[in-house]
């Protein structure tokens, strides 16, 4: 160390990171099935790879030329891989996620979801992220715009456990677990956000 | 605050970021269709679910093994949903575009592009981003190389209007808005990029 100024982290507030996973780079998207007319594609849902629900629609009561996960019922759910950022701070994560989907129907709906995780080290077993050992964050209820076809953000949510020094990702799954009164096909999910506390001077981030 | 130093946003000239997304992340990849003997992803181009073009197909007139989504004719587009990264600076984001693509031609073709955005807050109304009462950000001109194959990034061209720290993220189109000679199937695009202003220590960021 030389005789220049050193500024550690501790100098610094920094806000919080934000990373989303669009559904679109979900793992669990992996079989095709054609669906009368149109051809779609089909999510696996804890089925192996066997085709499943929920489909890819999409999204509007208004055409949008966007797609989504449709909802077709409580229970559905996409899954997925992804590995902690290397500027997380390790020695106090503070990880808060929130769910961004669409509504398109006009009822003041109050679906609530759930978010699945499994903290993974190097080499430790990659399980089915909903039925094996995991832990569940259960949103409060939502309640929708009664506008038709709103961009809807939940609230933040804190992850039950937080990932540890030795982590490098997360098996990750995220339900629909109740749909509030809405009915099937009206909620499409856009993409699941998480936010995390860093560190951008010292090397504290997920196991190397 | 403690007696400790305080360093805010208004002392660190930080780099702006930058953030790609891909065309495999767009949200308007929703239908297949059989090919032959190929199964080709398409791509819903305000066609609602009836499948559309542009076609995903391996780029180069030389085999890369990579895929892109061609262009067949002006006018060919991929929409998706951004939501802000945290640091995005709203007080003053400077958010720029360009384009990644991939030209197969050999002559001195001058595409343009446009990208579409509509900024959204929380509850707002999800729409179709090219009919939507969207800004339009145009790249115009861009002459490619002669060599075939050639990776082509377009230069960087600032939103029309910028986003406020009421809203949480965008609707993107991008769409190939003129040929500029090439012939249909000569172009690919790779994804499109975003530059944008940040502050790291002070939260003036998207909406919470």
């Amino acid at each position: 160390m030389g005789k220049g100024v050193h500024i550690s982290d501790d100098a610094y507030q920094w806000i919080d990171q934000t990373v989303f996973i669009p559904w679109t780079s979900f793992m669990s998207i992996g079989n095709i099935a054609l669906d009368g007319e149109s051809a779609l594609i089909w999510i696996t849902e804890g089925s192996g790879t066997t085709a499943g629900t929920p489909l890819v629609g999409e999204i509007g009561a208004t055409s949008t030329d966007i797609a989504g996960i449709s909802m077709a019922a409580a229970g559905d759910l996409i899954s997925t891989y992804w590995i902690l950022p290397s500027n997380m701070n390790m020695t106090d994560p503070g990880v808060n996620c929130r769910v961004h989907f669409v509504h398109i129907a006009t009822g003041a709906d109050t679906p609530i979801w759930k978010v699945h995780h499994l903290d993974l080290a190097k080499q430790q077993a990659v399980l089915e992220p909903v039925g094996d050992a995991t832990e569940v964050v259960t949103f409060g209820a939502h309640t929708c715009s009664t506008t038709a076809d709103s961009l809807e953000v939940t609230a933040w949510k804190a992850l039950a456990t937080q990932p540890a020094s030795t982590d490098v990702g997360w098996l990750l799954a995220l339900e629909l677990d109740a749909v509030g009164s809405a009915s099937a096909d009206e909620i499409f999910i856009l993409g699941l956000e998480f936010g995390y506390s860093t560190n951008l001077l010292s090397s504290q981030g997920p196991g190397a | 605050m403690g007696k400790g130093i305080h360093i805010n946003d208004d002392a660190m000239p930080w780099d702006t970021r930058t953030a790609f997304i891909p065309w495999t992340s767009f949200m308007s990849i929703g239908n297949i269709a059989l090919d032959g003997n190929a199964a080709n992803i398409w791509i819903t181009e305000g066609s609602g679910t009836t499948a559309g073009t542009p076609l995903v197909g391996e780029i180069g007139a030389t085999s890369t093994d990579v895929a892109g989504v061609e262009i067949a004719a002006a006018g060919d587009l991929i929409s998706t949903y951004w939501p802000y990264p945290s640091e995005l600076d709203t007080s003053d984001p400077e958010l720029f575009f360009r384009v990644h693509f991939v030209h197969e031609g050999a002559a001195a073709d001058t595409p343009d592009f446009k990208v579409h955005y509509l900024h959204r807050a929380k509850q707002e109304g999800f729409l179709e981003p090219v009919a939507g009462a969207t800004a339009v950000t145009s790249i115009l001109d861009h002459t490619c190389s002669t060599t075939a194959d050639s990776l082509e990034l377009t230069a960087w061209t600032i939103a029309a209007t910028q986003p406020a720290s009421t809203d949480v993220g965008s609707l993107l189109a991008v769409e190939a808005d003129h040929l500029g000679s090439a012939s249909a199937g000569e172009i690919f695009i790779l994804g499109v990029e975003m530059r944008f202003k940040v502050n790291m220590l002070t939260d003036t960021g998207p909406a919470d």
